[in-house]
């Protein structure tokens, strides 16, 4: 088998001199036949997948294991390279705006047990805005600080990252999207590995979000009902959007 | 007191404390990453993958620590490339090529007339520092504290978090490429003051020593440090008291302070905290 053709990864430069201002009124994410998948892969994981999400919308990609839920994200995130298609965040291709695109891993993709304390964590949603050799200043400090707060994560600030229970991660993590002063937020599986109370808690904080106006698509499988929770639905199967059927 | 100074009266002493610990500085600072990172056994390969460079180096006349430098970084390069396109799995590729390299040094070394020179090589000779190799050790560490400061918040980063740090332009695979340059230069001149084998034991023991005391990187780094310099001083002034080899003192001396912190963490915890 051979590996399908792919682009080079999109160049996403680090620091914030080359950073791009989005278009006026362009939808937060639009993507238009999209066909990517990882680089060595045989085939593609995601194939002509086409939707929009306007800005200030909670959004979900439902579908099973498999489905191309993270390839989207991932492709959006500009950390895999996209076969066909176009990909545009506020109107600009992966790269133009990753300042204001936040991809937030799966907790499994960090190592937790490094010696870092919640406050790095969350202050290296600076880095991308200071690049190479700026340090954070007070400025950002104090912007960490009360994004702590408004999560209710600032006793636990000097804690290290993998004293945080699941629900606290995950908080640590949105947190570090909003002190990047991310836009658009695209996390992959957060509700993973938690119970009921903890998700639901999650869930209020992302409809917040929303109502601040930051977009959110978030991957997902673990929702019977994702039309009742999620502003929108996007469904996939086998790497293709499918088409659901109008609710009554 | 005089049982411990007076050996530092000695010039060779002298120079042969400084070595010590210079390398023990760089190799304990970048040490912590190579513990948090599960980066050992790349330091161990490269250590064994400098015996060619330094055979060749030998054989023709020039520099030792060039012949493992050029070796050294080389396979820096090698390893760096292979975990990128990941063709076979890292550590899979590192067993070949660190065995692969070794077996070459020796065979080379073999046609060579003496084998004083492979004892140095593989066990160190700390005693046998000019002053020269000391500017040159002391450059590297320098280079190494350095690099690890400027880059402190990338590395940091990209140490727990790649897939963030690739989001941000930041990819992982470049920082992992100085690591492992920096790790090679420093693993050539700890092979002059311990020896090749034991190499690894300087990356390893006095960061994960810090590991166990504290959970901040700059501060495991500043422990690490102390304790490879404490390690240094107590394995050279064991080494001439009791005429043992110098590295495997330094690295005795390591190890027993890893079980000691190991031991006294046990027991705070038992006596009710």
């Amino acid at each position: 088998m051979t590996a399908f053709h792919t682009h080079r990864n999109p160049y996403l430069p680090y620091g914030g001199r080359e950073h791009a201002h989005p278009y006026l009124f362009a939808a937060a994410l639009a993507v238009e036949n999209l066909t990517a998948g990882y680089p060595n892969a045989p085939k593609p994981a995601v194939r002509n997948v086409s939707f929009d999400i306007p800005e200030g919308t909670l959004a979900a990609l439902v579908g099973p294991n498999g489905a191309g839920k993270s390839t989207i994200l991932k492709a959006v995130a500009g950390l895999i390279p996209f076969h066909s298609g176009s990909i545009n965040v506020f109107g600009l291709p992966p790269g133009g705006c990753h300042h204001r695109t936040a991809y937030l891993p799966q907790r499994g993709e960090i190592d937790w047990r490094f010696p870092v304390t919640v406050e790095r964590l969350v202050l290296t949603g600076r880095y991308v805005h200071l690049g190479w050799l700026r340090w954070p200043g007070r400025k950002d400090y104090d912007v960490v600080r009360r994004t702590l707060n408004r999560l209710g994560l600032e006793s636990l600030a000097h804690r290290q990252i993998a004293e945080l229970s699941g629900g606290q991660q995950q908080r640590a993590l949105v947190a570090r999207a909003l002190v990047q002063g991310a836009d658009l937020l695209l996390l992959d599986e957060p509700f993973n590995n938690l119970d009921a109370e903890t998700r639901a808690d999650l869930l209020t904080l992302f409809a917040e979000l929303r109502d601040a106006k930051k977009t959110l698509v978030i991957a997902t499988h673990d929702f019977d009902r994702p039309n009742d929770v999620f502003d929108q639905v996007v469904r996939l199967h086998g790497g293709c959007r499918q088409i659901e059927p109008v609710p009554e | 007191m005089n049982w411990l100074l007076e050996p530092f009266a000695l010039p060779f002493m002298q120079t042969a404390l400084a070595a010590a610990v210079l390398v023990g500085l760089g190799c304990s600072l970048l040490g912590v990453y190579v513990v948090h990172r599960r980066m050992a056994f790349v330091g161990d390969a490269l250590a064994h993958t400098t015996l060619p460079g330094v055979a060749v180096a030998y054989l023709s006349g020039v520099s030792l620590s060039l012949g493992a430098t050029v070796a050294g970084v080389l396979t820096a390069v090698l390893i760096g490339w292979m975990s990128r396109r990941q063709q076979v799995r890292e550590d899979t590729a590192i067993g070949i090529a660190f065995t692969g390299m070794f077996a070459l040094g020796v065979v080379i070394l073999s046609r060579a007339k003496t084998t004083r020179n492979l004892t140095d090589i593989l066990l160190g000779n700390v005693l046998a520092v000019t002053t020269d190799d000391l500017w040159s050790i002391g450059g590297v560490t320098g280079a190494v504290a350095f690099v690890l400061f400027l880059l402190h918040k990338e590395l940091e980063l990209t140490s727990f978090d790649p897939t963030h740090a690739a989001a941000i332009g930041l990819g992982p695979d470049r920082l992992r490429f100085v690591l492992l340059v920096l790790l090679s230069l420093t693993v050539v001149t700890a092979i002059q003051v311990i020896g090749l084998i034991l190499t690894t034991a300087l990356l390893v023991t006095p960061a994960a020593t810090a590991s166990l005391v504290t959970q901040r990187l700059a501060r495991s780094m500043a422990v690490a440090a102390g304790l490879a310099v404490l390690a240094a001083g107590a394995g050279l002034l064991m080494s001439f008291h009791f005429r043992v080899p110098a590295g495997a003192a330094i690295v005795l001396a390591a190890a027993a302070f890893f079980v000691a912190t190991a031991c006294a963490k046990r027991l705070l915890h038992f006596s009710g905290r």
